[in-house]
């Protein structure tokens, strides 16, 4: 947008061919932030809510925060409380501030998965020629006992950049094409203790697959259980599953908990094949064949499945 | 006298509307921010962009009289100024997209969405729009997750309303504004979510298929298991269905769970003839229809699944 900061330099006359003026630096504004809280997480609809404050110290009256602020990967930003004050002979402006950001959750470790949340606040009516942030590192910090639930902030930091837009927002003069904008950006790392998680939803889809492992107790040639009893670990799986998917947003990525529900099915699958080829050995009459192939089967699904499941957990 | 006087101002009229002045020209652009809250089952999804005209016309208000017809609501903040004797307005607009989403192929699916803003006031006789293609652009890094956005492109046509809006001067039901359109395609590389949608399924479909290993007279796993199998589907069917909108197209995921629960019947039905043909004391007959009927199940389910996603994909 924005930026109509050429619109005000043009008005001088003193300015080089690229709308800066000649021999003038540009305003530094000393930003800092503390992070009251981050919460409502929400994966499925990819966003979560921030509460922080942010204090600005500048020397330039033409700076107004409160109208010319904005964030742009956010997707509600929330009228802010302001607080106007002077120290030093500079303007200080604290800001209370709520919004929602749209966040691309890296879901594919899900439960054991590690986030990192960026926000971008920008001037939106002056560019890095007339304004550059300059992050108040040692004073912002994150609140660690309000900050956030059942998550741990790691990586705390503030720190200054510039994001280039590829347009002159309307600007019809030459060489006016693109745009730079000073940046004050705030990361954080945030992880999770994901065990009780991870037991939490794959606990009905390890017992829908031992249900269905169970069916390997009784004899080959006892085939209401034999039969039975997979298919109602399947339902059991498939209906796990897509209580887990309700969590997740939609994504094309093929995840941790679409593999293990894969594998889930693919072992209840197995568990059925096996009764199936030691039925056929015992209606060949070939009563000992039935019986290795049904102790074998068992052990190969059974270990394969221990086997595959704490490979793919342990590369989570 | 009068008739005269009345020609005079017929002619004085005709003469001003054949010099009256061409319509202003708004200049306009925008910057994409963002696309998302993509809703396929509430045909919605969300756009942030930066909006900006360029004008000479005092009467233009584009605060009060911007309208984006297809959006189901519009938030804006604006700054205005002035650049070389031209009005110059900056919205920063934030919509409620109505999209209906062509769902035909999905996963397999490309939208095209669009974005059409009108001034409510001026029509295209006083105001026509000229798209700023050189510098409308959306943000490549944030834009669209999981999509990828092609064709973006900005252009101005023309919007006719078969009504005037209650003006009773007007000759004819007619009113025509001048648009400013924001178009882009989006795709996403599908593979991932095909098998997440329709693992499933084919999984429901091999359960039922294994029930042709045990002879054709052992009816608990020859009926249980396509039974099983089927109940999986149906589940699978109803799951995916609820992220898709309501629609009478008969779409890819109606056509592989259709095949499937099909496959499944074909599964029961070879197994009922085989036990029939056991019954009537037929043992070889109906050995060898189970062996054939499995066959023809299974392979005419995967051609059946190929063809209708080669068709989907290309």
């Amino acid at each position: 947008m924005k930026r109509l900061i050429f619109l005000i330099t043009l008005l001088a006359s003193s300015y080089t061919m690229y709308g800066r003026p000649l021999g003038s630096t540009p305003d530094s504004v000393k930003v800092g932030v503390y992070v009251i809280s981050v919460h409502d997480i929400n994966f499925h609809d990819k966003e979560y809510t921030i509460r922080f404050w942010m204090w600005f110290l500048h020397d330039n009256p033409e700076f107004d925060f409160k109208t010319q602020l904005d964030i742009p990967n956010a997707k509600e930003i929330d009228e802010p409380e302001v607080i106007y004050d002077t120290i030093n002979g500079k303007t200080w402006v604290q800001m209370k501030m709520k919004c929602v950001m749209k966040e691309n959750w890296v879901v594919h470790n899900f439960p054991f998965d590690k986030q990192h949340l960026r926000v971008r606040v920008e001037n939106i009516l002056f560019d890095r020629h007339k304004l550059v942030f300059k992050a108040d590192v040692r004073h912002s910090m994150f609140d660690d006992i309000e900050g956030m639930d059942g998550w741990t902030v790691k990586n705390f930091a503030v720190s200054e950049d510039t994001t280039r837009y590829n347009t002159g927002f309307g600007d019809p003069q030459p060489g006016h094409d693109a745009q730079t904008f000073s940046t004050f950006k705030i990361d954080m790392d945030i992880e999770r203790d994901a065990w009780g998680l991870f037991m939490k939803i794959f606990i009905g889809m390890y017992i829908a697959f031992l249900i269905a492992l169970v069916s390997f107790a009784s004899q080959p040639w006892e085939l209401e259980p034999r039969f039975g009893l997979p298919v109602g670990g399947l339902f059991a799986a498939v209906g796990n599953k897509y209580i887990i998917d309700s969590l997740l947003p939609e994504s094309p990525e093929f995840s941790l908990v679409d593999t293990l529900h894969s594998i889930t099915f693919i072992g209840i699958l197995s568990v059925l094949a096996v009764s199936a080829i030691s039925m056929k050995y015992y209606n060949a009459d070939n009563k000992e064949a039935c019986l290795r192939a049904n102790k074998i089967g068992s052990r190969i699904v059974l270990f394969a499945y221990v086997i595959v499941n704490i490979f793919f957990v342990a590369t989570a | 006298m009068i008739k005269r006087l009345i020609l005079g101002v017929i002619c004085l009229s005709l003469t001003f509307k054949g010099l009256a002045s061409p319509p202003d020209t708004v200049k306009a652009g925008a910057y994409v921010i963002s696309v998302h809250d993509i809703n396929f089952h509430d045909k919605e999804y969300t756009i942030r962009f930066w909006l900006w005209f360029l004008y000479k016309n005092k009467d233009f208000d584009f605060n009060k009289q911007l309208d984006v017809p297809n959006a189901k609501s519009i938030e804006s903040e604006i700054i205005t100024d002035s650049i070389e004797g031209s009005k110059w307005v900056i919205m920063k607009m934030k919509c409620v997209m109505k999209e209906n989403w062509r769902v035909g192929d999905f996963p397999f699916d490309s939208q095209h969405l669009h974005i059409q803003i009108e001034n409510t006031l001026f029509d295209k006789n006083t105001l026509v729009f000229k798209p700023d293609t050189a510098g409308s652009r959306f943000a490549r890094k944030i834009a669209i997750d999981g999509w990828t956005i092609n064709n973006f492109s900005v252009s101005s046509h023309n919007n006719e309303y078969e009504t005037s809006f209650g003006d009773h001067r007007a000759k004819q039901q007619l009113s025509d504004f001048a648009t400013f359109d924001i178009d882009m395609d989006i795709e996403r590389d599908a593979w991932g979510l095909f098998m997440k949608i329709f693992v499933g399924m084919y999984i429901a479909f091999l359960i039922a298929f294994i029930s042709f290993t045990p002879n054709p007279w052992e009816l608990e796993p020859r009926f249980g298991l396509p039974v099983g199998g089927l109940f999986a589907a149906v589940g699978n069917k109803y799951i995916i269905d609820s992220l898709l909108p309501e629609s009478s197209q008969f779409t890819l995921v109606d056509s592989l769970h259709t095949i499937t629960f099909f496959a499944i019947f074909a599964t029961l039905l070879v197994s009922a003839i085989c036990l029939k043909l056991h019954d009537r004391g037929h043992k070889e007959a109906c050995i060898r229809v189970s062996k054939v009927g499995s066959k023809i199940v299974m392979f005419g389910y995967i051609i059946a699944n190929v063809v209708l996603i080669a068709i989907a994909i290309f």
